[in-house]
């Protein structure tokens, strides 16, 4: 008995001495990066609904994830009445992590929309669909399965070149475990057998997992144990990669160490050809999704860093080093693609790369990671604000029939019959 | 590989155990081992330079000690300090050297504390305190010992050789003493480090009570940084069975500043104090007042400049310089003084106290700025402005984080406590004769911070968040 006695009181020792550090971390405004993802069958892995806490890779940020699973705030499934909605597929510069929400593109875009829409007594709202780390196969799932119950009047894949080496597992050999792709066969975009095969996460196992990420997101120990094991285990992982480089000879036909910085400057080479095939497959495919849903199907494209680098004498180095021709092949590829598949484009790359060039500052970059390198900052956020707003106040019909009064609210309307439908029928 | 890092923890317990597992007679040779692996993992090439001091000092000190002929060996040993010393002002110099060739000299890791090694073996061999050591393996463990390399303690070689081969570990008090110096480190340095680097960055910028945020905060973080290094560096010797001297006696509950510096960086203080200020003035002797005076300056300003060739080291050193002489000279007055009025006594002390934090805080502006200009400003401005008090601190605190000065300045409060009452001496004591719950509890409240300590390790950002220690680079 006086064991358990004097085993309880050291227990409770260790509970004071915990809550004290609790206290301490918070005090200290101790930041840790939050866990913000769920495993789902579909995708691979989504944004948590409801998930929230710091992002802190590139700048900080606090995220909330809304009940629908995207980084954006609540939106109800039936637009507001005269309200014209525009959705945003893509990746982790759709998602944009590294900045707060109103100083998003996706705000911006709001914000320049508004003088002229007001006019006409409509308003603009923006849906941010986007998923970080997200390849093409998970971009068409998102827009075929999670957008359409908003509504949307204009889609846009906010499309960056590295996602087209998503396309095949033979070059994205780390992607998370239960990632979609899709393989051509006979020229039609089919599932890959392998990960339909994949077994999705246990129901009950995935909620326990869900509930103990959000608890660490809110207190501080969990979120620095988490921390602490998830560097451990990269430490771990490094010195073995180190190991196992040294041991073991690369196969011939491996992709060379730095193809993720390089081959997507580079469309026409061989073994790009597959990838790039699959990736207008995906175009063709939204396009059709679009065009069944009468929305209009936009392909905007970011840039790679090196296109828009505020020092040009690196672009040209770089240009150099992998000895092409101009660093845009990819955007004119893209461009031949939809010019002759009709569907409206707008290249970022060349409007970003002059704006850093003459005004002699980064678009990409925060306090804590090298200048220049990795997302938009606030400034190359606005920057795509004004050039995507600017782009769909001249050339997108959409806007321009909902501006000349031509198309009525035909999506409110709609719902405002199915509301009186399901009214009746209560009634009935 | 940083003190603070995961992979120096890794490396220490890797160590340890091949150390633990070692014969007491091959001890010296694994210690050296793991002292070049240690220095390699910084520059191979400067390894090879510390390698190469330790055998022309170790085979001078011979020299020196063997000379039948006083003045031969008093030649001998001049020429050789001359030498250390060209060596270290080579690196010195070039780090203050604007580009071109001497921009790509990089001052060895340590370099100002192995060669005051070197220079103080040679020294006190010539002096007769210590005969030449025989045994070059156990010499280049001294000059090279890994925890000590990077900033200090300066050790002197007959209480180190002295100690080799190492035949007990202590890994308890060493395990603890590391961690009381990584909680240092992280939870309190670190969190005043964001609030000086601002201040002291933006110094024209800003005025008032910013100022004078950095002006009070600045001392507490070297401090703080400082001892904290030394705390890791003490407690690793301790795991490999080597007793460290101290740097560091609670400075800042010092009532004089001849009581400060008897209290701050004590092993530097000292060595100066034997090898400089001791020969000069016995050389002054005859001078009277004017010897001693010149005697400390010349003392001071070489401290001042062992941490590199700059105006604000020189003015640091300057200014404390000025305040020993009139402190040295003062003293007897003083005295009498109080002598006559005991009841000021202790008043006296309290007061001592605080001016003179000031004063240390005052020099230490020229230490930390980016220039002596800099320094005058923020000395001069640090007064003014006061009716926007509430504005500045605010953007202060928004700028280096409310919350990290809050667990600062708390932390530095538990650090003065925690020091004063030392409580771990006093379980060392009580331990045996407390009952069995209270020792369960406390093992287990200090198990669980160290483990909460290793957890704040893993989890520190491995970019330019980090903050190094700030005497790392001397």
């Amino acid at each position: 008995m006086r064991f358990f006695k004097d085993a309880a009181l050291a227990a409770l020792s260790v509970a004071v001495v915990l809550s004290f550090s609790e206290i301490v971390l918070r005090l200290a405004g101790a930041k840790y990066p939050a866990s913000l993802y769920t495993s789902e069958k579909e995708r691979g892995y989504a944004l948590r609904p409801n998930a929230e806490g710091w992002y802190l890779d590139e700048g900080e940020c606090y995220i909330k994830v809304n009940s629908d699973g995207m980084r954006d705030r609540e939106h109800s499934l039936e637009p507001p009445p005269n309200t014209f909605r525009i959705a945003f597929i893509g990746s982790s510069e759709s998602a944009a992590l590294q900045v707060p929400l109103e100083q998003r593109f996706h705000a911006e875009i709001e914000r320049k929309l508004k003088p002229a829409l007001a006019v006409h007594g409509w308003k603009a709202e923006v849906l941010d669909f986007g998923g970080p780390g997200y390849g093409m196969a998970q971009e068409y799932l998102t827009l075929r399965n999670h957008v359409w119950k908003y509504h949307p009047r204009i889609v846009i894949l906010l499309m960056s070149v590295y996602t087209v080496l998503k396309n095949t597992r033979r070059l994205s050999p780390d992607s998370e475990a239960g990632v979609p792709y899709y393989v051509l066969k006979d020229g039609q975009l089919v599932p890959d057998a392998a990960t339909q095969s994949a077994p999705g996460p246990s129901r009950w196992r995935q909620a326990w997992k869900d509930k103990s990420s959000d608890w660490a997101n809110q207190i501080d120990l969990l979120s620095l144990a988490r921390t602490a094991q998830i560097n451990l285990g990269r430490k771990i992982e490094k010195m073995a990669g180190t190991v196992r480089l040294r041991a073991r000879r690369q196969p011939a036909n491996a992709p060379p160490p730095d193809y993720v910085r390089v081959w997507p400057y580079l469309p026409d080479l061989p073994q790009m050809q597959e990838p790039w095939a699959i990736a207008e497959s995906f175009f063709d495919l939204m396009k059709k999704e679009c065009d069944q849903q009468h929305a209009e199907f936009w392909i905007v494209t970011t840039d790679m860093n090196l296109q828009t680098h505020v020092d040009a004498s690196k672009r040209e180095a770089f240009r150099k080093e992998i000895g092409a021709a101009t660093l845009f092949a990819s955007e004119a590829r893209i461009e031949r693609f939809t010019v002759a598949h009709n569907i409206h484009t707008l290249l970022l790359a060349p409007i970003l790369a002059d704006y850093s060039a003459s005004h002699h500052v980064p678009l990409h970059g925060f306090f804590n990671t090298q200048v220049d390198i990795g997302h938009w900052n606030e400034l190359g956020h606005r920057v795509v604000g004004d050039a995507i707003s600017e782009e769909l106040l001249s050339h997108s019909e959409a806007l321009r029939n909902l501006l000349a009064g031509s198309q009525p609210d035909v999506t409110h309307k709609a719902s405002h019959a199915r509301e009186l439908q399901s009214s009746l029928s209560d009634l009935r | 590989m940083s003190y603070t890092s995961v992979e120096f923890l890794a490396y220490l317990a890797c160590a340890a155990a091949a150390y633990r597992l070692c014969p007491v007679r091959a001890r010296s040779t694994l210690l050296l081992i793991l002292s070049y692996l240690f220095y390699c993992t910084w520059d191979i090439r400067a390894a090879g330079l510390l390698a190469g001091a330790t055998l022309f000092t170790f085979f001078a000190g011979k020299s020196v000690g063997d000379r039948p002929s006083h003045h031969r060996a008093e030649l001998t040993a001049f020429l050789v300090v001359c030498l250390l010393t060209a060596y270290l002002m080579f690196f010195k110099i070039a780090a203050v050297m604007p580009g071109g060739e001497w921009g790509r000299v990089v001052m060895p890791l340590g370099l100002s504390y192995y060669t005051f090694k070197l220079i103080g073996y040679l020294v006190d061999i010539h002096w007769g305190k210590i005969q030449p050591e025989q045994r070059l393996v156990a010499f280049a463990a001294y000059v090279a010992f890994f925890p000590q390399i990077v900033a200090g303690p300066i050790q002197r070689a007959g209480d180190f050789l002295e100690q080799v081969p190492p035949d007990r570990m202590s890994i308890p008090d060493g395990v603890l003493r590391i961690a009381w110096g990584i909680f240092k480190k992280l939870v309190i340095a670190d969190s005043l480090a964001p609030g000086v680097a601002y201040v002291f960055a933006h110094v024209k910028d800003l005025h008032g009570a910013a100022l004078l945020t950095g002006f009070y905060l600045y001392p507490l973080q070297l401090y703080v940084d400082f001892s904290a290094l030394t705390d890791i560096a003490i407690g690793t010797g301790l795991l490999f069975g080597i007793r460290s001297p101290e740097n560091f006696n609670r400075p800042f509950t010092a009532s004089s500043i001849s009581a400060y510096w008897r209290r701050w960086h004590m092993s530097l203080t000292t060595w100066l104090t034997d090898y400089v200020f001791t020969p000069l003035r016995m050389a002054t002797r005859y001078a009277g007042k004017i010897g001693l005076a010149f005697s400390i300056t010349v003392n001071m300003v070489a401290i001042g400049l062992w941490h590199g060739l700059t105006w604000g080291y020189f003015t640091f050193g300057l200014v404390h310089s000025f305040y020993l002489i009139v402190d040295a000279l003062s003293v007897k007055r003083r005295a009498r003084f109080l002598s006559v009025r005991p009841k000021l006594d202790s008043l006296a002390s309290g007061l001592g106290c605080i001016l003179t934090f000031h004063m240390v805080a005052l020099a230490l502006v020229f230490f930390r700025a980016r220039s002596v200009g800099d320094a005058a400003w923020l000395l001069s401005h640090a007064l003014s402005h006061w009716s926007s008090l509430g504005a500045d601190l605010l953007q202060l605190a928004a700028a280096a984080g409310s919350h990290a000065l809050v667990v600062g300045i708390a932390g530095y409060a538990i650090l003065e406590i925690a020091e004063r009452r030392r409580p771990d001496l006093w379980w060392r004591r009580t331990r045996p004769v407390v009952p069995r719950w209270v020792r369960w509890s406390v093992q287990s409240a200090v198990v669980t911070f160290l483990c909460v300590g290793v957890a704040m390790l893993l989890a520190q950002p491995s970019g330019p968040n980090q903050h190094p220690f700030l005497y790392a680079i001397f």
